[in-house]
C-alpha cells in the first residue's frame, strides 16, 4: 500500500514520518522546497511527547509529482491548507492507483471540494483530535500533544456515507502506529465537532496573540471561545448533524452554559482543565503560526465555514462572522494584533 | 497591467524576459526550485541560435510563495504549462486572478475548454506558437534553436475562443509585438488544429527513436511517416469541421496531393523550405521529458488527435498507436533510443493498413 503524503508540513509530515518509521510505504510531497531538500539529506526528525527520532523517508517536491506515474498512490493523505485543496487535488488525480482514493486529513470540511474533482467513490475523511504538531524548521517536527489515553481515538476515519469499509480498517491499522485510530459512521458529526473545537481557538488566541495555554488562563478570552462553541453546536443541530463530544465534553453541557439569565460556565471549565492539561507550552492555534510567518490563514474554512453554513440555513452565528473578520483585519494589518481587538464581544 | 508567467520553462521563461524588456510588469512563476533560484540570483541568461546572448533581471516566484502576490492582482495570467498540469495549474492561479483578468494559454494541444471550466469561458484566450522552438538548458538558461523564417512570419497568433476580435486581444498583440511578430486570429481553433497537426509529426516518434526535429525532417524513412501522420490529423480536423490552416507553412491542398513526395512537388519544396533555417540542435519536448524520465506531453497532443478521431468516427492509427507506444515508453525511460527508425516507421506503415 503505497501511501502518499500531500502537504509534509506539521500533520502532513508527522503522521507521514512516523508510518514510515514503523514500515509503512510513505511518499511524502510538499511545496516547500527546503523542507523537501531537508529531509533528503537529514532525514525527517520528529521530536516531542512521543520521543525524538530522525525517519528516513522518500520526500518529492511539488515539481515532481509526475515521478508517482511510475509508482502509482493508493491511499492520497491530503494535508494542505483549505485553500490548496482544489488545486492540489486536481494534480493528485492523474497519479492515483484505479483504485486508489484520497483521504482529507485537513480542518474544515473539503470533502466536497475533493469529490468535485475524482468523485465521492474516492474521498474518505479523517478528523484529528488531539494531535497538536508543529513544524519548527525544515525537515523538524514536534508533537506538543500528550498521547491520547485508552479509548480516546486521535485519528477518526469516515466515509462519506458512513459505512465502514475494509479500506478504512486498512487505514486505521496503519495509523495505529502512531496514536489511537478507528473508524467512525459519523464523519460529518465528528467534523463537526472537531471545526467547533478548532473555532474556538483558531480565531481568538491568534487575534490577542495568545498561545493556547494562554488563552484558556484568560477568563474573558476563554468564556469567549466558550460562547464560540456554544454558537457553533447550535448551527451544526441546524444542520442535522449527529455531535460528538468537544474537548472531552458532552454538546449539552456546553449548550447549558448559556440560556439562563447568568451564564454558567462552571462545568465547561472543569471539563477544560482537564483538556487543557495535555496541551504543552508550545501548543498554538495553526492561525497564530501562520499569522506570525504572514502567511494566510484558514479562517475561511473554520470560523467563516460556521458563519457560511448559518447563513445557508438560517441560524444565527454572528460571534463566528466577526471572529472571522477581524481575524482577516489582523492578517492583512488593518488592526493591530492584541486583545483589545475583541473587547466589543466580551460578555 | 501585471502580467504573470505560469510554468517558466524554455517557452514561459523565454517570453517573460522578453516581456520583461520591453517593460512590462512580468512575474515568472515556476515550480522548480533550483530554477527560480538561478533566475533570482543571476537573472535569466537567454542565448540564441544566431550568437545572440543577454542576460534579463526578471521577478521570480517559486508556487509556494505565491501568496505573496496578492490575491486577485493579475490581469493576464499567460499559461505556459504542460498541458497535463492545466487543471491543477488554473485553479491555483485562479485566485489570484484580477475580477476582469484572463487567463492566454501558449501550450501545445487544445487546452482552453479545461481552462475555462476552471475560470470561465470569457476568461480565455488562446495563443498558437510557430517557429519558436527553445530549451531549458539548465537552470537559468533558455535558449532559442528556431525564430522565424522572416521579419514577417506571425510567431504569436492570438484568439478568443468565440473567434470574434476583441479589445484584449489587441492588448496581449501589442504586448507580444515586443517578442516576435504577433496577430490576432479569427480562427483560433483551426490554428491550433494546424499547430497540432505540426507537433505530431515529430512528437511521437522523436521519444521513441531519439532522433531531433532535423534529423527526422532529413530522414528518407521517416519523412514519408511524417507526411502520412498530417493527412491523417487533417482528416480528423476536418472532420471535426475545423477550418485548417497551413501546416509548416505548407497548404492544405499540398499536403493531400498524391504526388506526396516526388521531387518537385509543392509538398516536397515546402517542407525542405521548412527545415531550412531550423538549427540542427531542436528537439521534440517530447524526446527532451523522456531523456529526464519526465512525463511527456504525448496525450495532448498524438493522443489528443487519436481521441478526436475515435469521437468523429474516423481512423488515426498511427497517431493511436504512437500514443500508445510512447506512454509505454515514459514508465521506463531509456537513455538510449528504444526503436530503429526504419522498425518504427514498418509498424506505424503496418498499422496503416
Amino acid at each position: 500500500m503505497h501511501i502518499v503524503i500531500f502537504g509534509a508540513g506539521s500533520v502532513g509530515g508527522y503522521v507521514g514520518g512516523m508510518m514510515a518509521a514503523a514500515g509503512q510505504n510513505i511518499t511524502l510531497v510538499d511545496a516547500w522546497p527546503e523542507h523537501v531538500a531537508a529531509i533528503r539529506s537529514n532525514g525527517l526528525k520528529l521530536s516531542g511527547t512521543q520521543g525524538e527520532r530522525v525517519v528516513e523517508v522518500n520526500a518529492l517536491n511539488i515539481s515532481d509529482v509526475q515521478n508517482l506515474m511510475r509508482n502509482p498512490i493508493d491511499v492520497a493523505l491530503l494535508c494542505v491548507k483549505s485553500y490548496d485543496t482544489a488545486w492540489m487535488t486536481a494534480l493528485i488525480k492523474d497519479y492515483l492507483a484505479p483504485s486508489g482514493y484520497v483521504v482529507s486529513m485537513q480542518n474544515g470540511m473539503n470533502e466536497e471540494t475533493i469529490a468535485e474533482t475524482v468523485g465521492w467513490g474516492r474521498v474518505a475523511g479523517c478528523v484529528l483530535n488531539t494531535i497538536g504538531v508543529e513544524i519548527t524548521g525544515p525537515g523538524e517536527i514536534l508533537r506538543w500533544f500528550e498521547p491520547a489515553q485508552r479509548g480516546f481515538s486521535v485519528f477518526r476515519l469516515g466515509e462519506a456515507h458512513g459505512g465502514i469499509t475494509p479500506r478504512l480498517q486498512t487505514l486505521a491499522e496503519a495509523l495505529q502506529a502512531i496514536d489511537n485510530a478507528s473508524v467512525t459512521t459519523n464523519l460529518w458529526g465528528e467534523r463537526w465537532s472537531k471545526l467547533a473545537n478548532n473555532a474556538m481557538a483558531s480565531a481568538i488566541g491568534p487575534i490577542a496573540g495568545a498561545s493556547l495555554r494562554e488563552m484558556y488562563a484568560d477568563q474573558q478570552l476563554r468564556r469567549l471561545s466558550i460562547r464560540s462553541v456554544v454558537e457553533t453546536i447550535r448551527v451544526g443541530l441546524g444542520m442535522g448533524l449527529q455531535l460528538e463530544k468537544i474537548c472531552g465534553i458532552p454538546p449539552q453541557v456546553w449548550l447549558d452554559t448559556s440560556g439562563a439569565e447568568v451564564p454558567d460556565y462552571g462545568p465547561v471549565e472543569q471539563g477544560l482543565v482537564e483538556f487543557e492539561k495535555r496541551i504543552g507550552a508550545a501548543g498554538q492555534a495553526s492561525t497564530l503560526h501562520d499569522l506570525r510567518r504572514g502567511r494566510r490563514t484558514e479562517i475561511d474554512s473554520i470560523n467563516g465555514l460556521v458563519a457560511a453554513k448559518a447563513t445557508q440555513i438560517g441560524v444565527h452565528a454572528p460571534l463566528h462572522a466577526l471572529l472571522t473578520a477581524i481575524t482577516k483585519d489582523v492578517e492583512c494589518g488593518r488592526t493591530p494584533q492584541g486583545k483589545a481587538a475583541l473587547a466589543n464581544l466580551f460578555d | 497591467m501585471r502580467v504573470a508567467i505560469f510554468g517558466s520553462g524554455s517557452i514561459g521563461g523565454y517570453i517573460g524576459a522578453r516581456l520583461t524588456l520591453t517593460g512590462v510588469d512580468t512575474l515568472l512563476v515556476d515550480a522548480w526550485q533550483d530554477h527560480v533560484l538561478a533566475m533570482r540570483k543571476d537573472g535569466l541568461r537567454l542565448t540564441t541560435a544566431e550568437g545572440g546572448d543577454e542576460i534579463v533581471a526578471v521577478d521570480c516566484a517559486h508556487i509556494s510563495d505565491l501568496h505573496r502576490i496578492g490575491l486577485g492582482s493579475i490581469d493576464l495570467a499567460i499559461l505556459c504549462v504542460k498541458s497535463y498540469e492545466t487543471r491543477w495549474m488554473t485553479t491555483l492561479l485562479r485566485d489570484y486572478l484580477a475580477p476582469s483578468g484572463a487567463v492566454l494559454s501558449m501550450q501545445n494541444g487544445m487546452n482552453e475548454e479545461t481552462i475555462a471550466e476552471v475560470v470561465g469561458n470569457s476568461r480565455v484566450l488562446g495563443c498558437t506558437l510557430t517557429r519558436l522552438g527553445s530549451e531549458l538548458e539548465e537552470p537559468g538558461l533558455i535558449h532559442r534553436w528556431m525564430g522565424p523564417p522572416d521579419a514577417n512570419y506571425a510567431v504569436f497568433r492570438v484568439g478568443e475562443l468565440h473567434g470574434m476580435l476583441s479589445r484584449r486581444v489587441e492588448t496581449v498583440v501589442d504586448l507580444l509585438s515586443g517578442v516576435d511578430k504577433a496577430i490576432a486570429t479569427r480562427n483560433l481553433w483551426g490554428e491550433r488544429w494546424s499547430k497540432l497537426s505540426q507537433n505530431a509529426m515529430a512528437s511521437g516518434i522523436s521519444p521513441l527513436t531519439h532522433q531531433s526535429i532535423n534529423e527526422l525532417f532529413t530522414s528518407e524513412v521517416m519523412l514519408p511517416v511524417m507526411v502520412a501522420l498530417v493527412r491523417e490529423a487533417i482528416t480528423v480536423g476536418q472532420a471535426v469541421g475545423y477550418a485548417l490552416e497551413k501546416i509548416c507553412g505548407i497548404a492544405l491542398d499540398a499536403w493531400s496531393d498524391p504526388r506526396g513526395l516526388t521531387n518537385g512537388s509543392e509538398l516536397f519544396y515546402g517542407l525542405a523550405a521548412w527545415q531550412q533555417n531550423m538549427g540542427p540542435g531542436g528537439q521534440a519536448s517530447t524526446l527532451h521529458d523522456m531523456r529526464r524520465g519526465r512525463r511527456t506531453e504525448i496525450e495532448a497532443i498524438n493522443g489528443l488527435i487519436s481521441r478526436k478521431a475515435q469521437e468523429m468516427g474516423v481512423e488515426a492509427p498511427m497517431h493511436t498507436l504512437l500514443c500508445k507506444r510512447v506512454r509505454a515508453q515514459e514508465l521506463r525511460p531509456a537513455a538510449e533510443a528504444s526503436y530503429r527508425e526504419e522498425e518504427l516507421a514498418a509498424e506505424l506503415w503496418a498499422a496503416a493498413q
